[in-house]
């Protein structure tokens, strides 16, 4: 992928992704507006546009956090992750007419600037019930703003992996502002409990799904004590234990490297994708390239390398095989750099 | 580099999940305890017998409410109508009827319903002969009285 700006690059897969949540926001909005002037005749438009948008965007917010844990647990939900940008976007899109329709029908008539209102026409931040909750929201919705607006692989690119993904945790500080903006707003008028049980049932997957996964994750970040050679490689596994074309993950001085098996061949790379640090080990080779599973980047096996014109590099390993069994050196080259990977016919090399 | 995030992401969930929960606790046992389920509401049906009675306008204390009164000869009841849609700003109101003079909403105040200014509804109030009485706009929120109507006696207009 070049650094220089390029619009989105569609394809079908794309397209399709694309289609289906304009249907399912359609379908959401149609059905909530529809029951809404059904069941509540006197409820105005703007009041029925804010709930709509409002709990359309809080669902999609949680369907995009359970994409991660999920399709790590799942990989044939792994398709869901390839285009989640695009739902982050959409999901903001539709908190944006939420506040912009609540400012505007709370906020927008009075003697302050409608923003500053949101913060001071309410002054009991001392109080529980009280809270001015629309202010957590306003928060909110300027972190999902930060995030829509940096989700372009341009800005991945130009601020790296590393920073542009501890940019947008920040999402996990959005989704408990307007966790804490529903208990405390809509939550204190007299909402029936089904309200109550589908919030605690969404924030309870959410919640648990990370907390799962994270700990899952920390047990493959934990370093095996295995043997180490007078060179300094690490025994990692046999060659029995990677299927053909595929690699097996080993954590080496702290960080992932994954060892392919193809075409008779061992080569080791970082896990860590360029691209949005995909587990790249848990790709698989594809044309003779290491392929990643969330958005198909691709690097050579032999200099981690993506083939041109695309730029990006990863680390290679230096590996040997002895008697049947994969030993890597923890000691990266830099990115692109060529080792030659270990044939099988010539182990013990 | 990767596994720095990863580390954050595992400390992040745990704290994230505490919070959650004391405020989901929190916010709900601080919430206040309405009672709009058993709030009479509001009639949309309007009586065929509708007679318009009066406006009630200067009656409100800050003259900006505009509404008017109805009596129903069939139903003996009368009906209040709010016209004014300025007045929407303020969420939640409730509205009292007290059957004698007093501006304050006591024990013997009588609960009407919801207020609303939509111009197909008409607020039914529970009495049949109105004298001497006030009409009480509340906040349900703010917890303190909106506006008051003050509404002398009226049996001899019928």
């Amino acid at each position: 992928m070049s650094q220089s700006y390029q619009a989105v690059g569609w394809n079908r897969q794309k397209k399709i992704y694309d289609l289906m949540i304009l249907i399912g926001v359609f379908l959401y909005i149609g059905i909530f507006l529809g029951i809404g002037f059904s069941f509540f005749p006197n409820a105005t438009a703007e009041t029925l546009i804010i709930r709509a948008f409002g709990t359309g965007a809080f669902v999609l917010l949680h369907i995009i956090l359970m994409i991660g844990p999920l399709s790590r647990r799942f990989p044939s939900l792994l398709p869901l992750l390839y285009n989640r940008r695009h739902l982050g976007v959409t999901m903001f899109l539709m908190a944006l007419v939420h506040g912009a329709f609540s400012i505007l029908q709370f906020h927008a008539f009075g003697d302050l600037n409608p923003i500053v209102s949101v913060f001071v026409s309410n002054g009991e931040y001392d109080s529980i019930s009280q809270f001015p909750f629309q202010s957590l929201g306003f928060i909110a919705l300027m972190i999902l703003f930060v995030m829509a607006a940096t989700s372009h692989d341009f800005w991945l690119a130009n601020l790296t992996a590393p920073i542009w993904k501890a940019l947008h945790m920040l999402v996990y500080v959005a989704y408990t502002l307007i966790c804490i903006h529903v208990i405390l707003g809509a939550f204190q008028t007299d909402v029936s409990s089904v309200y109550h049980t589908l919030l605690g049932f969404g924030v309870a997957l959410v919640l648990i799904s990370h907390i799962i996964a994270g700990f899952q994750e920390k047990t493959k970040d934990e370093e095996t004590d295995s043997e180490i050679d007078g060179d300094g490689y690490k025994k990692i596994c046999s060659i029995s234990e990677i299927p053909e074309k595929c690699a097996h993950i080993a954590t080496l001085s702290g960080e992932r490297v994954a060892v392919f098996n193809f075409d008779g061949k061992i080569a080791a790379l970082s896990n860590v994708c360029q691209h949005q640090n995909g587990p790249l080990g848990e790709g698989k080779i594809v044309d003779g390239y290491v392929t990643c599973p969330w958005h198909g980047f691709q690097y050579r096996p032999e200099d981690g390398a993506s083939p041109k014109p695309f730029t990006e590099k990863v680390p290679t390993f230096k590996v040997k095989v002895i008697e049947d069994y994969v030993w890597v050196h923890p000691t990266p080259n830099a990115p692109g750099t060529h080792q030659e990977p270990v044939k099988l016919e010539d182990k013990n090399a | 580099m990767i596994a720095k995030l990863r580390r954050r992401h595992r400390l992040i969930f745990p704290v994230l999940a505490i919070l959650i929960v004391v405020v989901v606790t929190f916010g709900l046992k601080e919430k206040p305890q309405y009672s709009n389920s058993e709030l009479p509401g509001y009639s949309n049906i309007i009586p065929g017998d509708l007679v318009r009675e009066s406006n009630i306008n200067d009656e409100w204390d800050d003259n900006k409410i505009s509404s008017v009164l109805y009596f129903s000869e069939v139903g003996q009841s009368y009906y209040l109508k709010f016209i004014d849609r300025n007045y929407t700003n303020e969420a939640d109101l409730l509205l009292y009827l007290n059957e004698n003079p007093s501006k304050e909403i006591s024990e013997s105040s009588k609960l009407i319903g919801k207020f609303t200014d939509d111009n197909s509804v008409y607020h039914k109030l529970p009495v049949t002969v109105l004298e001497d009485a006030s009409i009480i706009l509340y906040s349900l929120p703010k917890k303190r009285i909106i506006a008051v109507a003050s509404i002398s006696k009226r049996e001899d207009s019928k």
